[in-house]
């Protein structure tokens, strides 16, 4: 009987805990946006000093 | 939340961005006093000739090397047409409408005003190069927009 009861507990198959999916590489994502927020950041700078210079 | 190294970093930068763009704003508008043209004095449009400064179009000296230049506005023309200013001296415009809404533009400077009936505008700007600067009118006006300009000559 507990043999009968063994055979049944390894043929149960446990549930499989969902896999994390693979990342995405994102390296050329965040070198495009550092791009662009860097020229986001000099073009304000750019207008900034030259209504400094005007003023 | 599971959060990329990448996307924290973006995310800090652009608050770091965020905060450094706005304290400096505030600190010009609230120390320098750099803000939008605007001025609080009204005037009645159909009495400008008559209501001081602008019964005396022209330079009024108010400091050393620094004077008040009052210069109405009107179709299609600004008084006076044309003005000679010390080099160096700082100049604070101050303007109003006779009858529509104008513009009142000094390329070369940040003096850009919008001149609206009823309320005077001011605007401060030192001319630290000598030669002819041009006030224009950016706001549509009328038959003669294109016209409307007067010259300062800064000597």
């Amino acid at each position: 009987m507990a043999q009968i009861q063994k055979q049944t507990d390894t043929k149960q198959s446990l549930p499989v805990p969902p896999q994390p999916e693979e990342e995405t590489s994102l390296r050329g994502t965040f070198a495009s946006v550092m791009i662009l927020g860097t020229l986001i950041i000099l073009s304000w700078l750019s207008a900034f000093f030259l209504f400094l210079e005007r003023q | 939340m599971h959060l990329h190294k990448f996307e924290k970093i973006w995310l800090i930068f652009g608050g770091i961005t965020l905060v450094a763009f706005l304290i400096t704003l505030g600190v010009n508008a609230f120390s320098h006093g750099h803000h939008p043209p605007s001025d609080l004095s009204r005037v009645q449009p159909a009495m400008v000739d008559q209501t001081a400064p602008f019964d005396k179009p022209g330079l009024v000296k108010t400091g050393e090397n620094k004077y008040d230049l009052n210069m109405p506005s009107f179709v299609f023309g600004y008084a006076p047409n044309e003005i000679e200013i010390p080099l160096g001296a700082e100049i604070t415009f101050h303007t109003t409408s006779k009858d529509v809404v104008h513009g009142f533009a000094i390329p070369g400077t940040n003096v850009n005003m919008m001149v609206v009936p009823g309320h005077v505008n001011s605007a401060t700007t030192t001319f630290k190069k000598p030669g002819d600067y041009v006030i224009l009118c950016n706001e549509y006006c009328g038959a003669g927009h294109h016209m409307m300009m007067a010259k300062i000559v800064v000597k």
